[in-house]
């Protein structure tokens, strides 16, 4: 079981000799109580913006053979679809997306048979695909028979959407992964993603706010220590080492 | 870093009721509540006595459900007026009548056999002892003077002792009622509120039965008197809007009234008591001393009970409520003052208690102020020679033994002492409590309650919840203690108590209802951490 909000905040109100709170007035905290709820959230900001792709931030499951742990079917002749499916705007929809990992199979397609159709979409940027490829996937507009099985994956300039070129001409299944945003922390039975293991790392950061609202920097200081310590060893047992080689993007050279 | 500091605070200065919040963040060791308690001469807030049956578990009403107006503690016993009877008992138990027709004294079958002598306007009584008068020199009690108000003055006496006593009680036909009575250079002084309310009648020197005799005579006052107090060479006598004083009493030819102060008077002869070597009345504006009075005159700055003068105020604003009656606790240097409201719960009658000390910064005696509930005070007696013992009857007919007991006569004993907000030092600094030690005295087992509020008991913040103080070390006590059990020699135990919260400025609340024996709360050391200004 997470932690919970009640739980984090009581937390830190008893390492600082706090009267605690309870469900039943946790929602009227004042003061003091109310600054600690809040630390605990721009605490739990604090760490899960730290890193784009925390795995305890994943959306969806892996879905076999795919690395992909979501997938969006494609509607013929259409090129643009929103990553996060019925997300009203950008407050609510993925925090990350990893553009370099989408893929384009009919497998699991209604009525698709073997062979399949199975390949990396390669992403490619605004800039890149307006000059090399904008052009001939406008003109599929006028003419149907332009579309195919897409190859580069873009993104909008809004970026909550996905674009694929070639347009595809048929249904496809375009298995990516992303990372949600977690909802801010409210009611006091509001669960925590951050592992339990790890959790010290958040007290870590709202005991340094704490403690700069109780105006002891030299405590703060020691508070911020042991966070950059702790999200420092979260990063080497959460994150994926270091890739095993290094991309030059650079598309020009002066 | 911050560094935890110290803090003590020393309970004296008994009640505050008229310093603002901020004065009290200056003065940590006075008291906005302390109910039950009283401040103790030797120092410290000690939760009170109760009172028990008189006659324990067998006590007997004297007179059924009654109100009792009056008791007395004479010779081995009690004399109580209830109803329209006098009673004398050794036990509580076993109540003998003895307002008889009697004058010519008897022994026990003769007091059964007499004629009574129906009191029927009895309503609240006042005492007076008259050692050795003329003719009743025998008499190893002395003349007990009972004054009801409308009836006749009856005087009772016992000579001799155990199976062998005899027993005298007569009235008086002259002056023909009174309500209040003194001794006073030994005349006896009586007032006849019902038929002449201004007047002061004393008997020839060493009479407690001459009213017309040499060296008798009576004084008019011009104003109507609410009680008289015998004080040094003078009676006193406390009027509705002043008081006055009868210089020379013995002398038919310098015998005079002279003023004390033409401008305030007394609440009720009932407050009036000796206490420190100065009388303590109520007046309209406070408790007073006659020294004070005297002094300083009419000013406000008379009054010796300024720091709870609000409630000083809701009894004097309509005194006809009330039910006064008073005793001084000599041992404790104790002024107790009851005020009952007939009808009223038992739970809900109040007292008021006075405890003389030295005021450590000026040197000079004050009085210290706490109140107490649940004292059904109907009437309230000490003895006036002797050992001491106090007494008190309630609204319902019962006797009591008055300051004893750890109960209310099996009833808990609620308790509250609460202290000012404090600020330690600085009222816009957070401070975050970390223990306290409390020092205490505790005569017995405990069941205290401690409680802190921050920021004036602000509703808009998290408050900690009560706590146990808990288990309190006493030291044992010879006849009770089991050997190889309790601990001799124990004195001022310190408890430690953890703390948690944060605020400005912090009370403490030491509450309780319970019927363990009384303890005495001596000091307060709490550490805390100051932290911000926000």
């Amino acid at each position: 079981m997470s932690t919970t909000y009640l739980a984090a905040t009581n937390t830190i109100l008893k390492e600082l000799n706090e009267v605690e709170l309870s469900s039943a007035n946790f929602a009227s905290a004042v003061g003091i109580h109310a600054f600690a709820k809040d630390i605990i959230n721009r605490a739990y900001f604090d760490i899960v913006n730290a890193e784009e792709e925390w795995p305890f931030l994943i959306e969806g499951n892996p879905e076999e053979p795919f690395t992909g742990s979501l997938y969006i079917e494609t509607v013929a002749g259409t090129k643009f679809y929103l990553l996060k499916t019925a997300s009203a705007d950008i407050r609510t929809d993925f925090k990350s997306i990893d553009w370099d990992n989408f893929y384009v199979t009919t497998y699991g397609v209604a009525g698709a048979t073997a062979p399949y159709t199975n390949q990396k979409l390669h992403y490619v940027t605004t800039q890149y695909y307006n000059t090399m490829f904008r052009q001939e996937d406008n003109n599929t507009v006028f003419e149907a028979e332009g579309y195919d099985t897409p190859r580069r994956v873009i993104r909008s300039a809004d970026n909550r959407y996905f674009g694929l070129s070639p347009v595809p001409d048929k249904v496809y299944r375009i298995y990516f992964n992303a990372w949600t945003q977690p909802a801010r922390l409210s009611a006091f039975g509001d669960e925590i993603v951050i592992p339990d293991s790890w959790i010290n790392v958040l007290y870590a950061r709202a005991r340094y706010y704490m403690w700069q609202f109780k105006e002891s920097p030299q405590q703060a200081a020691f508070a911020l220590q042991e966070y950059n310590e702790g999200l420092l060893k979260m990063r080497r047992s959460l994150m994926e080492q270091t890739p095993d080689f290094i991309t030059d993007d650079r598309i020009r050279f002066t | 870093m911050p560094v935890a500091q110290p803090f003590t605070v020393v309970p004296q200065g008994g009640l505050d009721l008229v310093s603002t919040p901020y004065e009290l963040l200056r003065k940590p060791n006075v008291a906005v509540k302390l109910d039950n308690f009283e401040v103790s001469n030797e120092g410290g807030y000690r939760r009170i006595n109760g009172f028990t049956a008189f006659g324990g578990g067998s006590a007997i009403q004297p007179e059924g459900s009654n109100q009792i107006f009056g008791v007395q503690p004479y010779g081995a016993g009690v004399v109580v007026c209830v109803d329209t009877s006098v009673y004398y008992s050794e036990d509580g138990i076993t109540w003998t009548q003895i307002n008889k027709d009697l004058a010519g004294g008897g022994n026990d079958a003769a007091l059964a056999g007499a004629a009574a002598l129906d009191r029927p306007s009895q309503g609240q009584a006042q005492f007076a002892l008259m050692q050795a008068p003329v003719g009743k020199t025998s008499a190893l009690y002395g003349t007990l003077i009972i004054a009801t108000g409308a009836d006749q003055v009856a005087l009772f006496r016992i000579e001799g002792t155990g199976g062998s006593k005899t027993w005298y009680y007569e009235e008086l036909s002259t002056p023909s009622a009174g309500k209040y009575v003194e001794v006073h250079e030994r005349h006896l002084c009586i007032v006849d509120t019902t038929n002449a309310p201004s007047t002061v009648y004393y008997s020839a020197y060493n009479e407690d039965d001459d009213f017309a005799g040499t060296g008798s005579g009576s004084i008019t006052i011009n104003d109507t008197i609410v009680g008289i107090k015998s004080f040094r060479n003078d009676l006193y006598v406390f009027c509705e809007r002043s008081i006055k004083k009868i210089v020379d009493i013995s002398n038919p030819t310098s015998i005079e009234v002279q003023d004390v102060t033409d401008d305030l008077g007394c609440v009720s002869g009932y407050t009036v008591q000796e206490i420190g070597g100065d009388l303590i009345y109520l007046s309209q504006d406070g408790f007073r001393t006659i020294a004070g009075t005297e002094r300083i005159g009419d000013i406000e700055l008379g009054t010796v009970s300024k720091n709870i003068q609000p409630l000083i105020s809701t009894i004097t604003n309509s005194p006809g409520s009330y039910i006064f009656n008073s005793v001084v606790l000599k041992g404790k240097d104790q002024y107790r003052m009851y005020y009952s409201t007939s009808g009223g719960s038992a739970t809900n009658q109040k007292g008021i208690i006075g405890t003389l000390r030295v005021d450590p910064q000026s040197g000079a005696y004050r009085f210290e102020w706490s109140t107490c509930s649940g004292f059904d005070v109907g009437a309230i007696g000490a003895n006036f020679n002797g050992a001491e013992k106090y007494y008190h009857g309630d609204l319902s007919g019962n006797i009591y033994l008055h300051d004893s007991g750890d109960d209310f006569a099996g009833t808990a004993i609620i308790y509250n002492y609460v202290t000012g907000d404090m600020d330690f030092g600085d009222p816009g600094l957070r401070k975050t409590l970390h223990w306290m030690n409390l020092s205490t005295e505790p005569e017995g087992s405990t069941d205290i309650t401690l409680q802190w509020k921050f920021d004036f008991s602000s509703t808009g913040i998290v408050q900690p919840s009560q706590t146990d103080v808990g288990t309190l070390s006493y030291g044992a006590v010879y006849g009770t203690a089991v050997y190889g059990t309790d601990v001799y020699g124990i004195s001022t135990p310190l408890k430690r108590i953890n703390l948690l919260g944060s605020g400005t400025s912090v009370s403490f609340s030491f509450t309780g209802e319970d019927s363990y024996p009384p303890f005495k709360i001596t000091g307060m050391y709490i550490t805390f951490v100051p932290m911000d200004r926000r």
